[in-house]
């Protein structure tokens, strides 16, 4: 069985990875495949507002840090 | 700026990395590859691994932002942790979320501790969420003013407003909180949203708004009447925006005046 990837690497993956990043401008769900996203992250990524991804990330890395107190 | 100490090297810059990694400007990129350290800071959840590539020495400080800690002891914290490196005599890249200059004591405070120390310091601009704000609402501040305060000060100060210019208040999900926390102030916003119906009465429109800090995903912009703000859907990053309530009321003598030198 395939492991499970998770969202928060694959943001990251996405930031640090040119080809992955071409790919994802060009093709996302052909990137999001190639990365091994289930079909409801895809989803989440491909339509969710930045609560809803904030959500999925704090569920993946079970943390619940405090504010940075600042919007700057 | 305060010329380095002879011999005792040691410099600061402060960065900010704008509201997610996309928004890293050119020069803030090369001030955190050439440093011999960088100290980082950012938002949340963020992807960081970015931060690592561009310079291996990079080490988070989250670990000072503890929930339930008062918030000067957090920033002195900071201050000391980055003053630390450049007191070794290491040239050291303070990282930051979004624009090291807006709402953030600790880098303005590490520049003038580091200058007044002798140690060259400086800070760089970067992308602020104001700067979303602007382009995700097609707010033009050129066109009708824009007026920004901290939301907490903006009710402490009583501060006084012109209702036909739109107004951006900061930080409304901690008004009156004085430690970090991972929750939002209702209260605090309650009280908010009683100053704002004062001035804008209870029917008008605002927007809460929040950038998203990933490179995938959309914005939050939630419209909502100021009499629902107080139990609206609040984030720990969200903004308030406040449309203008009228038009300005033009100057006829200004207007007089201009015509005599118009050609």
């Amino acid at each position: 069985m395939a492991q499970k990837r998770f969202i928060h690497e694959f943001l990251n993956e996405l930031e640090i990875n040119e080809e992955l990043s071409e790919l994802f401008d060009e093709d996302p769900a052909a990137a999001m495949d190639s990365y091994g996203l289930d079909a409801d992250q895809q989803e989440l990524i491909r339509n969710g507002t930045n609560q809803e991804i904030r959500a999925a990330l704090k569920q993946e890395m079970k943390t619940h840090i405090a504010f940075v107190i600042r919007m700057g | 700026m305060t010329p380095p100490r002879a011999g005792d090297g040691g410099s600061l810059v402060v960065v900010g990395t704008g509201i997610r990694p996309g928004h890293l400007t050119q020069e803030t990129r090369k001030q955190i590859e050439r440093a011999d350290e960088v100290l980082y800071l950012l938002a949340e959840l963020a992807p960081t691994s970015w931060i690592h590539q561009l310079n291996p020495s990079a080490e988070s400080m989250i670990d000072i932002y503890g929930p339930g800690r008062d918030q000067r002891e957090v920033y002195e914290e900071l201050v000391e942790r980055v003053l630390g490196r450049v007191r070794q005599g290491k040239n050291v890249c303070m990282v930051t979320y979004g624009h090291p200059a807006v709402l953030d004591d600790s880098c303005h405070e590490a520049v003038r501790r580091a200058r007044a120390e002798g140690y060259s310091a400086h800070l760089l601009p970067a992308v602020s969420a104001l700067d979303c704000l602007l382009a995700d609402l097609g707010v033009d501040p050129g066109r009708d003013g824009l007026q920004l305060f901290e939301a907490t000060d903006f009710l402490l100060h009583r501060r006084t407003l012109d209702v036909s210019v739109p107004l951006v208040l900061w930080q409304i999900s901690v008004v009156g909180e004085t430690r970090t926390t991972g929750s939002v102030n209702r209260e605090g916003l309650s009280l908010l949203a009683d100053r704002i119906e004062e001035l804008y009465g209870a029917d008008h429109e605002v927007v809460i708004y929040e950038a998203t800090p990933f490179s995938v995903g959309r914005p939050t912009i939630e419209r909502t009447s100021v009499r629902e703000l107080a139990s609206a859907p609040i984030e720990g990053l969200s903004t308030l925006f406040v449309p203008a309530l009228s038009k300005p009321e033009p100057d006829p003598a200004a207007h007089e005046a201009l015509k005599q030198i118009w050609p």
